[in-house]
């Protein structure tokens, strides 16, 4: 029954999986006769690699679980880490929005260097500060990618709604859940193991972002990368074993220099807010406070849904966030 | 927030999406109409069923009905059984009081007769009553008539006078008599209104 009620698109459910790095993260939101939302299901898969089809064990894995909650047929949003996703900052000049739509993917298909084909290519116009140009963020992520993700949503019996950033759909719940974003200027960094998205809006409206690669994966569950195997342009967590503060100095440093470059020295965020699953250490929230000069602070993405008690930590973030589109979406469904 | 949606999802995985979602969508609109039209099916031959038995039921009421003729004929016939029944009741006749009979007697004696015995005794085998009148009348003639009368009486059988003799009373001549009969104390069938007895000063 849940299942037809499921495919009739009763959407009393909402449901979004996010294949992280480190795991899959699935949560079911659903919303009770009084209109209050609350997490269903929440639980968490064996990471998934998406640049090869998803194997088998790992496939009947997920179906099993999304079966075992009752989620069969239900819409669900997926989100993709960030270290999925080739991403620039570019000027463009000012044009309509289909002129700058082509721009741009002309822009990301140069600067990336990929075929057209092999990639799925969005941008995102930042607020204006100029009026002789258009700042725009160009990210593509390779089709493989998205068709493996939505492969493996499909085999677990899932109906995908969209594809979207790790860090924009947290971006998007710290902008809902989180009350000190709509006015002012705020920083939000999405750190996850190898990127950290860092985000800037200006009055609700993202002003700058850019990608931060690295390697924190010591800050997860898991076991870190040899540090042999790290990127030439990464930065590392240095060092990897130590539990001081200092160890996040370089993330820190680089996220110093991003500010200073988005905001130059005439206005300065009010705070930065920390999402992503490398968000849980409370050094690294010192590291940021004491290098950027702004307090820091978690995005308490635990507490952005009732009955999400054992949602703990940060990692939660862009699960919720995509889910929170639907939520507005049916709140103003509702309202009209 | 004003935000955009970035959706990497590629146009083809959308519209096979969507497809697949119509598909499902219909299949299970699919169904449940079948369901539906099923349940409808058979509740449409259950109504027709009950339907069709009701009509049987009802044309055998209507062929087992009597026709006018006859029901006339068996209310005529029910009405004579009743006319006899009420006869039967109305003929009944409950056993005469001994203080019915010395009425009856006293209210039939003529007027030249003067009573000066008078006798009831019963007897079960038959179940009746035997009265002896012994009296004094002034001729033979008024014996006969009280015998007469008697005699007329239905209630009374057997009137017999049993003795009769002249002799002289205060200076006349008069008739000593005795005459006897019987009352039937056994519940007994007669035409209504035919036994008739002098019960209390009135008939």
């Amino acid at each position: 029954m849940q299942r037809f009620k499921n495919i009739l698109g009763s959407r009393q459910t909402i449901v979004s999986v996010d294949f992280g790095t480190d795991a899959v993260r699935v949560i079911a939101l659903h919303q009770d006769a009084d209109g209050a939302w609350r997490h269903q299901a929440a639980f968490t898969l064996p990471a998934i690699a998406l640049d090869r089809p998803i194997a088998d064990h790992l496939a009947l894995g997920f179906r099993e679980k999304i079966r075992e909650h009752g989620l069969d047929g239900a819409r669900c949003r997926v989100t993709l880490s960030a270290n999925n996703f080739h991403s620039d900052l570019a000027q463009l000049p000012v044009m309509n929005d289909a002129e700058l739509a082509a721009a741009a993917r002309f822009e990301a298909l140069d600067r990336f260097g990929v075929d057209e084909a092999d990639v799925v290519i969005q941008h995102v116009t930042l607020v204006q500060q100029s009026t002789d140009h258009r700042d725009v963020m160009l990210l593509a992520v390779p089709q493989k990618i998205v068709r493996n993700a939505a492969q493996a949503v499909s085999a677990a019996s899932l109906s995908v709604e969209s594809v979207e950033h790790a860090a924009f759909t947290a971006l998007r719940g710290i902008s809902r859940w989180q009350n000190q974003t709509q006015i002012g200027l705020v920083a939000a960094l999405h750190l996850e193991s190898t990127v950290a998205t860092l985000m800037l809006m200006r009055d609700g409206v993202l002003a700058h972002a850019r990608c931060i690669k690295g390697d924190w994966s010591a800050a997860l569950a898991q076991a870190p990368t040899p540090y042999g195997a790290h990127d030439a342009d990464s930065i590392p967590l240095d060092p990897i074993d130590s539990s001081k503060s200092w160890r996040w100095s370089c993330l820190a440093e680089e996220t110093l220099r991003c500010l200073r470059h988005a905001c130059g020295e005439t206005m300065w965020p009010t705070h930065l807010i920390v999402s992503g699953p490398a968000a849980g250490d409370d050094s690294m929230l010192k590291a940021l406070q004491g290098v950027c000069g702004l307090p820091a602070c978690c995005a308490d993405s635990d507490r952005w849904m009732q009955g999400s008690n054992n949602l703990q930590g940060e990692a939660w973030a862009s699960a919720l966030g995509a889910a929170s589109l639907d939520i507005k979406y049916m709140e103003v469904r509702r309202a009209a | 927030m004003n935000f955009p949606v970035l959706d990497f999802l590629p146009t083809d995985i959308q519209r096979a999406v969507r497809t697949q979602r119509c598909k499902r969508r219909s299949g299970l609109l699919a169904g449940l109409l079948l369901v539906l039209s099923a349940g409808v099916g058979m509740h449409s031959w259950n109504s027709a069923r009950l339907a069709d038995a009701a009509r049987v039921v009802g044309a055998q009421l209507v062929a087992n009905v009597p026709s006018e003729n006859e029901v006339m004929d068996r209310m005529a016939f029910e009405q004579s059984q009743l006319q006899q029944a009420l006869q039967i009741t109305d003929g009944l006749v409950p056993p005469i009081l001994a203080s019915a009979v010395v009425a009856t007697i006293t209210h039939m004696l003529p007027e030249h007769i003067t009573l000066s015995g008078l006798r009831l005794e019963t007897e079960d085998s038959p179940r009746q009553m035997l009265v002896v009148l012994k009296g004094v009348a002034a001729s033979n003639a008024d014996v006969a008539e009280l015998e007469r009368t008697l005699a007329a009486a239905p209630a009374f059988r057997g009137v017999t006078v049993s003795e009769n003799k002249a002799t002289e009373f205060m200076g006349k001549r008069v008739e000593d008599f005795t005459i006897s009969f019987q009352v039937p104390l056994c519940v007994q069938m007669q035409s209504p209104h035919a036994l008739r007895v002098a019960m209390g000063g009135g008939l």
